[in-house]
């Protein structure tokens, strides 16, 4: 075959790939024929007939193929929402080891928290250093093992335990800056220049979307699991804002490893029963961060008529929540489209 | 079946469904028959013809059959008119003719005065 020919013939192959993921299985091979016939037909004609044929085929192409990604976004959309909610339904993590292992992360940070709260327990200003110290690093240790483990997970391209470490690590980062950030900024040093701070939010921002979007690309279930890893970190971070000066709180703290517990168990009955399960896991995991929020805001003094920071912060932890099976319903049909899995 | 609710049609889709009347026809032959009945007027992309076709299937007014292997030893594809496609291309031309006949009789009205 002429060389012309065959590099028209390959281009055109390579943007017929475009097209959404049934079509191209259905036609993708009968269009490549078919052009390669009337590019031949036309260069028999001459050469000036080949390019403007060449031309109408490529100018008519980005119309056709979005025209066909409309229709078939309609086709799997049209189904119903119950369709996108039901399909995959038999899934769960068959692996009891996976399931235990995906739901360690609020366990272990519950447990951190009362530990710590039980060795520092008085005013840290009036505690020896050493004692501080040590409660401060039994508090951290946990999200450090999560930080790592979050981390190894990528590595390992998602275990099934994986997503629920991923997203705790996550959010456990974005707190952590963010605590960091304002610790030093409240003794006036500024851990960087804005500019660079507003880099770092923006960077994490995107981190955390590319996370939501990679697993919404699986499913709701699989979002879900991201963002139960987000939600416990941010529910347990609630305990932590107690035990911060001037509240001192620890005792409240104590409480961090029940809820921790009670956190693990909804995540394993999300990873291990049907939907009506993970429905319910979701909805539990929900009013226990609320009541949690409610209870550490109770003890904020606030000045009279300064904003309360309760409704955006529960905002915060119902969306972290709510954001994976939410991106989930729209990813996974997305990818049935594209790639017709 | 009411084929009414399904008129008019683009012009591209009757011209399809007109060139697969006599016989069945693969993509290349219909483009070249489309171009040929429609005097070079219309002339149909690969993407444009086959996103016609996927409808057409879908709607069951055409039909694939298998017409052998071609000289690169792929299945060769090719599409003929189902009964429910020829009833609506009659129904189309049906109503063409019909607007056709109006036309001429509003001008011929015209002539005589």
């Amino acid at each position: 075959m002429n060389q012309v020919l065959n590099r028209l013939s390959r281009f055109y192959s390579i943007l017929t790939v475009l097209y959404p993921y049934g079509f191209r299985q259905e036609f993708g091979c009968e269009m490549q024929i078919v052009f390669l016939e009337k590019m031949v037909a036309q260069k028999e004609i001459g050469a000036w007939n080949l390019w403007r044929t060449f031309w109408k085929e490529i100018r008519g192409l980005p119309i056709a193929i979005l025209t066909e990604y409309w229709l078939a976004f309609q086709d799997t959309f049209g189904r119903g929402i119950m369709f996108l909610i039901t399909e995959d339904k038999s899934w769960r993590i068959e692996d009891r080891r996976d399931a235990i292992i995906a739901c360690l992360p609020p366990a272990m940070v519950g447990f951190g928290i009362a530990l710590g709260a039980l060795v520092i327990w008085e005013p840290w200003q009036t505690i020896p250093h050493w004692r501080l110290m040590t409660g401060f690093v039994i508090m951290m240790l946990p999200g450090l093992v999560i930080g790592l483990g979050g981390l190894w997970a990528l590595i390992k391209r998602v275990p099934p335990w994986g997503h629920i470490w991923i997203g705790a690590a996550g959010m456990g980062l974005v707190l952590f800056v963010k605590t960091i950030a304002e610790e030093r900024a409240d003794f006036g040093l500024p851990m960087i220049s804005p500019v660079i701070d507003n880099v770092i939010a923006v960077m994490l921002l995107i981190g955390i979307a590319v996370l939501i979007g990679v697993s919404a690309w699986q499913g709701w279930r699989h979002a879900g699991m991201v963002s139960l890893g987000f939600a416990s970190m941010a529910g347990m971070a609630s305990f932590s804002m107690a035990t911060a000066a001037p509240f001192n709180r620890y005792d409240l703290a104590l409480i961090a490893a029940p809820v921790g517990l009670m956190m693990a168990s909804l995540i394993y009955l999300y990873l291990r029963k049907g939907d009506g399960g993970r429905v319910v896991a979701i909805l539990v995991f929900g009013t226990i961060n609320a009541i949690v929020f409610f209870i550490v805001a109770s003890i904020w003094d606030l000045p009279e008529g300064s904003p309360s920071p309760v409704i955006p912060f529960l905002i915060v932890l119902t969306g972290a929540l709510l954001v994976g099976p939410i991106a989930g319903l729209v990813g996974r049909p997305v990818r049935k489209v594209i790639q017709g899995s | 079946m009411d084929y009414d609710e399904n008129l008019p049609l683009s012009e591209a889709v009757f011209f399809i469904l007109l060139s697969l009347l006599p016989e069945p026809k693969h993509g290349y032959a219909i483009m070249k028959d489309v171009e040929s009945l429609s005097d070079s007027r219309v002339s149909l992309s690969t993407g444009t013809l086959y996103g016609a076709l996927k409808r057409l299937l879908r709607a069951g007014w055409v039909q694939r059959v298998e017409e052998g292997q071609d000289g690169t030893g792929r299945e060769r594809k090719a599409y003929t008119l189902t009964q429910l496609g020829k009833g609506i291309l009659d129904a189309e031309t049906a109503r063409m003719q019909s607007l056709v006949a109006i036309t001429q009789k509003r001008t011929s009205e015209g002539e005589a005065l």
